[in-house]
């Protein structure tokens, strides 16, 4: 269903590379950086993308990516701010029109409305899981052992 | 035996040394790059760079083939998984963890894992190792190949109320003399070693640490 | 509500925010880290629980941690081995009920349920909402 969407991911780590994977298999056209080139070994053989390594902000990286236009890109290195920076220059430089960034800060991913990006929040993901099951086992007045979301 | 020893430090040294003075085959798991070459340089085992609580490395490691797994790292919860793993995932019979803390050691226990406080038993015997007046090193020989030492049995020691005769000892250390209570006796293979014996040890180097750890509990 | 006592190990981003909630939500919670630093991620306005600077893979920590009385534990360190040890020993060795841990690598989370525990991992959890949202943004043509 996403044949042919071209897809930039920055970051290869654990998620950027669990991505980049799995909209591989689905038939995205995927342009994926890091500034390490070790990382690309988490990608399956079967990832027929773009592997480019350097430094996402340094121009000639830049210049590499942006030889094909997106549909979307995702930020998902290691650090927030970096991944902000790297959203804006999508959107702005690259004229990307949605952008997807990792903010690990739960504090931070409450006060980006302002840049409009779509932002995910594994902390908050992870806290609001385990509250959850918390609260709803309290619920059922229930002292069982919660369930498992992920099941 | 192929043997699997996770760690570092003067610990797995020890540990090494001692399985291989037995002739076991033995592959050592240590995450630090400096330290895996410095082993590799010093002991004849094989070396494995990485996480010993990584399936991947454990398996590296060889131990679908493993018949002892031991985790001597700083960490309980390393030594706890690295075991874990290799008895739930290659189905290692025997593993073995050195417990930090003695407390954790019901836990290790009750998962099947063999505990060894370290705390009580390896850190002490290799402290004690320092500070070590068990031993006194009389006459080195033969071009410094031989030594030619004086042990006093204290405490207890593997060789204790046993027969010479049934001890594996190393085939290049000989228990010369014992003195016991004003006597002095050339053992024979009935001869049997007790507390407060004093024994001369002729050895050559490559036996005489394994031969005083039988005669003392621990090396030197 | 009935408010639980709640032990959360490891106070970066996520124990603190999870003892942030929780503690706000009126459960009474204890957070133990190795690093008195750490504390400092406590909201001073949501949290009023109880700080134990100690290293929880040794028991005696988790007793001063008051874990006999704990409702729930939640290992949330950096260290994956940290966390599923603190669980087991949670669980096995004080009885407490719920208990769970936080994974990264995901590629041992069958080892952990093989040890009756339950996961929670932020990774996982982040790449299905990843997912889902790309879906969204590119399949319904998206969203500015």
């Amino acid at each position: 269903m996403l044949d042919d969407k071209r897809v930039l991911i920055v970051g290869c780590g654990r998620l950027g590379s669990q991505l980049a994977n799995r909209l591989n298999r689905e038939g995205c056209r995927i342009t994926i950086v890091d500034k390490d080139d070790s990382a690309f070994t988490a990608l399956e053989e079967e990832f027929q993308g773009i592997r480019l390594k350097g430094d996402a902000l340094d121009e000639s990286v830049m210049k590499e990516a942006h030889v094909r236009e997106y549909d979307l890109a995702i930020a998902v290195t290691g650090k927030d701010d970096l991944n902000l920076i790297l959203g804006l220059v999508a959107r702005e430089l690259f004229g990307v029109p949605r952008v997807i960034v990792r903010v690990r800060d739960p504090s931070r991913s409450d006060s980006l409305g302002g840049f409009k990006f779509i932002t995910v929040c594994p902390t908050n993901l992870a806290a609001d899981s385990i509250v959850n099951q918390v609260e709803s086992a309290l619920a059922g007045g229930d002292t069982r052992p919660f369930d498992n979301p992920a099941k | 035996m192929k043997i699997i020893l996770i760690g570092g430090g003067r610990p797995i040294y020890f540990l090494a040394q001692a399985f291989l003075g037995k002739d076991h085959e033995l592959t050592i798991v240590n995450s630090d790059p400096l330290e895996c070459s410095h082993l590799a340089g010093r002991l004849k085992a094989r070396i494995v760079l990485g996480d010993g609580s990584d399936q991947t490395i454990l398996e590296e490691a060889g131990a679908r083939m493993a018949d002892l797994v031991l985790a001597a790292t700083p960490s309980d919860p390393d030594n706890l998984i690295a075991c874990q793993i290799a008895q739930s995932r290659f189905g290692v019979r025997r593993v073995v963890a050195l417990v930090n803390d003695p407390d954790n050691k019901e836990i290790f226990e009750g998962m099947g894992i063999g505990a060894i406080s370290t705390s009580l038993r390896v850190a002490s015997l290799i402290e004690q190792q320092l500070t070590f007046d068990q031993v006194t090193n009389l006459i080195p020989a033969g071009d410094g190949k031989v030594m030619i030492s004086e042990v006093t049995l204290a405490e207890s020691f593997p060789m204790e109320g046993k027969r010479i005769a049934e001890i594996d000892f190393p085939r290049d250390a000989l228990i010369a003399v014992v003195m016991r209570e004003g006597e002095t006796i050339i053992p024979r293979g009935d001869t049997i070693l007790g507390r407060g014996d004093r024994v001369l040890l002729v050895a050559l180097s490559g036996s005489r640490e394994q031969a005083l750890r039988l005669l003392t509990g621990h090396g030197a | 509500m009935k408010s639980l006592y709640v032990i959360v190990v490891g106070c970066g981003r996520l124990g603190a925010h999870l003892a942030n909630l929780l503690s706000q939500s009126g459960h009474r919670v204890v957070v133990i880290d190795r690093d008195k630093e750490s504390f400092s991620n406590l909201s001073s306005e949501a949290f009023s629980g109880f700080k134990v600077e100690g290293d929880a893979s040794e028991p005696e920590t988790l007793r001063q941690a008051k874990i006999g009385q704990a409702d729930l534990l939640i290992a949330a360190t950096r260290e994956d081995n940290v966390n599923i040890m603190v669980a087991l020993v949670a669980k096995k060795s004080f009885g407490v009920k719920n208990v769970m841990a936080r994974v990264y690598d995901t590629r041992r989370e069958g080892l952990y349920r093989e040890m009756g525990l339950e996961t929670v991992s932020p990774i996982l959890l982040a790449g299905e909402e990843f997912f889902r949202l790309v879906y969204k943004a590119l399949d319904a043509g998206g969203e500015k």
